[in-house]
């Protein structure tokens, strides 16, 4: 789960400061801060001149299914190469921007710059033991390996919801009870 | 501070590895291992079906107060093409080994989204509080992928499965 990107805090109108719960009647600034400028420079917030009631976060978390693609065949494996040799065509199978692995745990991807029916051009040479790949190798789409998760801060007044995103920092307003998912 | 919440592939009831931002792999053998092993065969005629997958939400760190109302959900587009479908069904708390015959109960899996999602607690209710801290949390969700005779080889788009729960 990503690291937390805000941290909030809530005045009363005595000048009492809150940082826990979701009980936001009677105070008159909500105001959310970046954790870490340093590591993510997220825009603050600070919501006043409004009447609240409530808050909470709504939490995303991603798991991806599908996507990795088998491609029969026969691959050569070089270190330090970034010509990926297969005896059979690979043309109608592969195509330049996707990632192609040896389809093991714990090895890396490798971008493809060229193909063509004698041989793959990786963009990146590759690392790793010389060796032949028997009879498969695999691919995938580059945007399996975007993470995606993500964090609202949701804060509930009379009338509207501020919606804050901590992925990028934008707020959405929404209808009270409009209930917001990414 | 912000709970974290993993999303495990399971073994059992209370057995599980961490899958959040990484890939379930269906196949057609019963294992949680991402490779290029056991591939699903295009069947000449009718379907086949991968051995179901099981999935779980593991709070590793608590929230300061509770979380509740975890929901599963897709984007609602089945990406995969012709001939491919996953199905899916909320086991609560029980368990039972996995299996490559037609999952029975089932619905769609892309017929769940934001607005229409897979219930993700509707046997083990919470609210989780801080004392359900390194333990699961959640029912228990089952996945199965068909591949029917008519589908075709290429790259499958990569489809996203998401967890969502609110947290005080």
């Amino acid at each position: 789960m990503m690291d937390a990107g805000y941290t909030w805090e809530a005045e009363r109108a005595d000048g009492s400061v809150i940082t826990n719960g979701d009980d936001l009647a009677g105070c008159v600034r909500f105001s959310l801060r970046p954790a870490n400028e340093k590591l993510a420079p997220l825009p603050g917030h600070d919501l006043v001149g409004v009447s609240m009631r409530r808050r909470f976060t709504r939490c995303f978390n991603r798991v991806r299914f599908g996507g990795p693609k088998t491609v029969p065949g026969l691959f050569f494996w070089t270190d330090g190469s970034a010509v990926l040799k297969c005896d059979t065509d690979c043309t109608g199978r592969i195509a330049p921007g996707m990632l192609i692995g040896k389809g093991v745990a714990g090895e890396g991807w490798y971008p493809v710059a060229e193909v063509n029916r004698a041989y793959i051009r990786l963009a990146l040479p590759y690392s790793g033991p010389t060796k032949i790949r028997g009879m498969k190798a695999e691919v995938i789409d580059p945007a399996m390996i975007k993470a995606g998760n993500d964090r609202l801060h949701i804060v509930i007044c009379e009338g509207f919801r501020a919606n804050y995103r901590e992925s990028d920092g934008a707020c959405l307003i929404t209808p009270q009870n409009y209930e917001l998912y990414l | 501070m912000a709970a974290t919440i993993q999303i495990h592939e399971m073994s059992a009831l209370e057995t599980g590895v961490n899958k959040t931002s990484g890939t379930v792999r269906f196949k057609a053998a019963d294992n949680s291992t991402v490779d290029a092993n056991d591939p699903i065969v295009i069947p000449g005629s009718g379907s086949v079906y991968s051995y179901t997958k099981k999935l779980r939400p593991y709070m590793e760190a608590p929230p300061n107060t509770n979380i509740s109302n975890l929901r599963w959900y897709t984007d609602g587009g089945n990406g995969f093409g012709t001939g491919v479908t996953a199905t899916c069904k909320n086991l609560g708390v029980t368990w039972g080994a996995n299996y490559n015959t037609q999952m029975s109960g089932g619905s769609d899996l892309f017929g769940k989204t934001s607005g229409s999602p897979l219930d993700g607690d509707g046997t083990d209710t919470g609210p989780f509080v801080p004392a359900d801290d390194n333990s699961y949390i959640g029912d228990l969700i089952e996945l199965q992928l068909a591949v029917a005779s008519t589908a075709t080889n290429g790259a499958l788009t990569a489809e996203t499965l998401t967890l969502a729960w609110d947290e005080i």
